[in-house]
């Protein structure tokens, strides 16, 4: 296992387009960098009244969905490159224990997913504050210490959005079909949820991916939005994990590469 | 050493590999020939164990190639030398496979020098020729400093000069007392190359000899090839 680990450390260091796929990290707190500046100046020229009912969400929260994204890519990746070129052939051959080289592939991106989570959460959250200043947009009215389990559930998020993309990429071996799946999963079906009446609207919007942060840390994601526990909420992301894990798991072991 | 015994590969109702027996010996380059479609590859996969058999075994010293630990420290194998990813450098390939196997930054820096490789080593490998990425190849399988050396097709793309390396390369080995199976469609070559043949046509065996006991009874090796799998072709052009 740590041979294994030191063989995948080495290829997801040795190829460019890690590094591009991370820039989005630094990417993500730029714009909410500029989403900060942008709300802050709408405060400055607006007329008094509009100033008492200013309300601007946190800015975090969007450079994560970013990071979301791009982590997401990081993780179908490292592993539909392989497939693509056959190199997985090689890499079997070099490791014929293919759970270990899963296991050292789910380690080291699931760990720069939590990084680049916390890369992407912390930074956007102090300098969209450090923007806003005394402004009263309610984002900017809380302390760290009531912030800092969203932080936290949005950095974990992060790094569970790289390993589905990870287990998807196992699964689907094919980087444009893996990314299809996983914009469905960030975007297409929580926006189907967001539509559908309820009860159903609301139920299947509580168990989106995208959305589990936000129950795990007790902050509702919108006006109206089903809360699960935060025990449940940290269940659903542990299945999330484990079923995408177990797939890709079975994908590599039963299936010729 | 190599075991095959009774070795059979069926994907549905098509029978890739067909109750193949045999042994590869140290000492020897041992040629495996046949035509398109043959069951060399198939052969060679199942060797490697990256595919499981339908029926029978095939050992490498003694167990199936999943079992060994840090296999390349005892099996050098060379599939498909395009299986590499494009954006990654010589140097840096070799970097990982080195450390699966626990083997040394030196050991990359040798093999990089054995295989002609040390001047391109930082490029990365989508800029290769065919020729380039078979000499990654090779290196590659010389990583470990096996004792069993598995190449399917070595001289693909490679230049007279490879060509000549290759075989002095596996005749090398060989004589050192290393087991040596070389897969090619090069009858003239394998003549050059190989000690001893084994002949498989729609995955059954048709002969396990001596290179001398096939060319005894015909003018050249290619003669007595066409004579041995005459009847056994899939696919034949028309002249």
């Amino acid at each position: 296992m740590r041979r294994a680990l030191a063989a995948e450390w080495i290829k997801l260091r040795s190829v460019r387009s890690t590094y591009w796929t991370l820039a989005g990290v630094p990417a993500a707190v730029v714009i909410a960098a500029l989403l900060a500046l942008h709300a802050s100046s709408l405060y400055d020229g607006a007329s008094a009244e509009a100033k008492a009912n200013a309300v601007v969400s946190p800015l975090e929260t969007v450079a994560a969905m970013i990071a979301q994204l791009c982590l997401a890519v990081l993780g179908v990746r490292s592993i539909t490159a392989e497939h693509a070129t056959g190199m997985l052939r090689t890499t079997f051959t070099a490791m014929p224990r293919r759970g270990a080289v899963l296991a050292a592939k789910a380690v080291l991106i699931g760990a720069t997913g939590l990084v680049a989570g916390l890369a992407t959460l912390f930074p956007a959250y102090f300098l969209s504050r450090w923007i806003a200043g005394d402004r009263p947009l309610v984002f900017n009215e809380s302390t760290l210490s009531q912030d800092l389990p969203s932080l936290l559930a949005g950095a974990s998020l992060v790094a569970l959005f790289a390993l589905v993309g990870l287990g998807l990429g196992a699964v689907l071996r094919n980087a444009a079909t893996a990314l299809g799946a996983i914009f469905a999963l960030w975007y297409v079906l929580p926006m189907i949820a967001l539509n559908l009446p309820a009860p159903w609207g609301p139920r299947l919007g509580a168990v989106m991916l995208a959305n589990l942060a936000f129950q795990l840390s007790g902050d509702p994601p919108y006006p109206g939005a089903l809360m699960l526990s935060p025990w449940i909420a940290a269940a659903a992301m542990f299945l999330y994990g484990a079923a995408a894990l177990t797939a890709a798991a079975l994908a590599l072991t039963r299936r010729a590469p | 050493m190599i075991e095959v015994s009774g070795l059979t590969k069926r994907y549905g109702p098509a029978t890739a590999v067909d109750d193949l027996s045999f042994q590869v010996r140290p000492g020897l380059v041992t040629g495996f020939l046949g035509p398109n479609g043959a069951g060399k590859t198939t052969t060679l996969r199942l060797i490697l164990g990256l595919e499981p058999p339908s029926a029978g075994r095939a050992l490498v010293h003694g167990r199936p190639y999943p079992e060994l630990r840090d296999p390349l420290l005892r099996v050098g194998a060379l599939l498909d030398a395009g299986a590499v990813q494009g954006d990654r450098s010589a140097r840096d390939h070799l970097r990982w496979l080195a450390a699966s196997n626990g083997i040394g930054p030196r050991r990359v820096a040798e093999v990089l020098e054995l295989s002609g490789l040390t001047g391109v080593a930082r490029r990365r490998v989508g800029r290769f020729s065919l020729g380039m990425r078979q000499r990654l190849g090779i290196a590659a399988a010389l990583l470990g400093d096996p004792e069993v050396l598995v190449f399917d097709e070595p001289v693909n793309g490679l230049d007279p000069e490879g060509v000549r390396w290759i075989r002095d390369l596996l005749r090398a080995r060989a004589t050192e007392g290393r087991t040596v199976l070389v897969s090619s469609h090069l009858i003239s070559e394998m003549a050059l190359t190989a000690d001893h043949l084994i002949v498989v046509a729609r995955g059954r065996l048709l002969a396990d000899t001596p290179l001398a006991g096939l060319t005894a009874r015909f003018p050249t090796l290619e003669d007595a090839y066409l004579s041995l799998t005459s009847g056994h072709v899939d696919y034949r052009g028309v002249a």
